[in-house]
C-alpha cells in the first residue's frame, strides 16, 4: 500500500492510495484503522486498467501492471495535504573537495557564456 | 566602582537603558561614562534579541495550539513552510507527535530531516540467525515495523517516479523485503515444529497423496 499524490484536484479530506488488487475496502479500513489509527470516513475504490498497447524494440506488446486505487476520506473534518518530499536544498561543498571544483568550473563556464555586460543588454548581431 | 556600575546598569528599566544607550551616542569622552554605555549597548541588544525571540516563540506556541485544537494538517503544513524565517524554534517542532501510535498519515513519509536528501543511509537487513534469538511477541511488533517501513519506501518510490526524481537510497526497499521474508520463514519454521511435536502430521493442510496425470506425487 502507498499513498499517492492525486492527479486531479481531490476534496481536502480524500488520501489517495494504491493498493493490491486482492484488497477490498473493508481491509483498507481495517488497516488504516488498526496499524495506523487513522479515524476514516466511507472509503471507495477502483481498478485502474494497465495498457497492453505499447510494444518494446521487438514489436511484443507490453502490459503495464494493473493496481486498484483508493480513495479514503479521514473522519472529525481532518484535511490532508500531499506534501513536498523533494524541496530543493542548498549544499555548500567543503572546501578542497572534488564537489566544490567541479561546482566552480561549472561556474566559471556559465560566466564565459554570458555576454559582455558592458554592452547593456544588446546582442551581437549589430555591428557596433 | 566598575562592578557596582555594571550592576547598576542590569537593574535599569527598558526606557532608563535606552536613555543611557542615548548618551553614549551623544558621544561621551571620559572613560567610566564609555564603560557604562558600552555595557549598556551590550545589555540592550541582548535584551531586544530576547523579546524578539519569545515574541517569535509565542507565535508558534499559539500556533501550534491552534493545530492541536482544530487537527488542521493544511495549518500545520504552512506552518513548517513559513518556518524558513526562524528556523532555529520551529526546528523543534519537526513531526507534530513523538510517539508513533499518534502519528497516523505521517508515517507514510520519511522523517522531515531526510526530504531532500541524495542519500538516507540505513543499517544492514535482519539475519535469519538473528531472528531466531527474539520472541515470538518481538517478531510480530517487528514485522508491523518493517511493514510500515516498506510503506513509507513504496510511497517515495512512487512520489520520485512522478516528480521525475531520482529516488533517495532505493537499496533500502531490498533490505526490507528480505528481512520480512526471513521473519516469515522463521516463524514458519516455529508453527511447523510446534505442529509436529504436538501432533506428528507433516502437511497443515488435511489430504492424501495422489499422483496426477504427469505421474508427479502431490498432496
Amino acid at each position: 500500500m502507498s499513498l499517492v499524490r492525486p492527479r486531479k484536484e481531490q476534496p481536502p479530506d480524500t488520501v489517495q492510495f494504491r493498493i493490491p488488487l486482492e484488497m477490498t475496502k473493508c481491509d483498507v479500513r481495517n488497516y488504516l484503522e488498526k496499524i495506523y489509527n487513522v479515524p476514516l470516513g466511507p472509503v471507495r475504490t477502483r481498478i485502474q486498467y494497465g495498457t497492453n498497447k505499447k510494444r518494446n524494440h521487438l514489436n511484443q506488446r507490453v502490459k503495464h501492471p494493473d493496481y486498484k486505487v483508493a480513495y479514503v476520506q479521514l473522519a472529525k473534518q481532518q484535511t490532508f495535504l500531499f506534501p513536498n518530499i523533494f524541496p530543493t536544498k542548498d549544499v555548500a561543498h567543503e572546501p578542497g573537495s572534488m564537489d566544490e571544483i567541479q561546482d566552480k568550473f561549472l561556474e566559471d563556464e556559465r560566466q564565459r557564456q554570458k555576454p559582455d555586460p558592458r554592452r547593456g543588454g544588446i546582442t551581437d548581431w549589430f555591428g557596433f | 566602582m566598575e562592578k557596582s556600575s555594571v550592576i547598576k546598569i542590569c537593574r535599569l528599566d527598558d526606557k532608563q537603558l535606552l536613555s543611557v544607550a542615548a548618551i553614549a551616542n551623544c558621544g561621551c569622552q571620559k572613560r567610566k561614562k564609555k564603560t557604562e554605555c558600552n555595557t549598556a549597548d551590550v545589555l540592550l541588544t541582548k535584551r531586544v534579541n530576547f523579546y524578539i525571540e519569545t515574541t517569535q516563540l509565542i507565535a508558534v506556541c499559539k500556533s501550534v495550539i491552534n493545530i492541536i485544537l482544530n487537527n488542521d494538517e493544511q495549518q500545520l503544513q504552512s506552518m513548517v513552510s513559513a518556518s524558513n524565517s526562524f528556523p532555529s524554534l520551529v526546528e523543534q517542532c519537526r513531526a507534530l507527535h513523538s510517539s508513533h501510535s499518534r502519528r497516523g498519515l505521517e508515517e507514510f513519509f520519511d522523517d522531515p530531516k531526510n526530504w531532500g536528501e541524495q542519500q538516507v543511509k540505513s543499517g544492514a537487513p535482519w539475519t535469519a540467525k538473528q531472528l531466531r534469538t527474539k520472541s515470538n511477541e518481538d517478531l510480530h511488533k517487528l514485522w508491523y515495523v518493517l511493514l510500515k517501513e516498506k510503506n513509507m519506501l513504496l510511497t517515495l518510490e512512487q512520489e520520485s517516479k512522478r516528480q521525475a526524481v531520482p529516488m533517495p537510497s532505493p537499496e533500502r526497499l531490498k533490505k526490507v523485503e528480505r528481512s520480512m521474508k526471513r521473519l516469515d520463514s522463521v516463524v514458519n519454521e516455529r508453527t511447523e515444529a510446534l505442529r509436529l511435536l504436538q501432533t506428528g502430521v507433516q502437511n497443515e493442510r488435511p489430504g492424501e497423496w495422489r499422483k496426477n496425470c504427469l505421474g508427479q506425487a502431490i498432496w
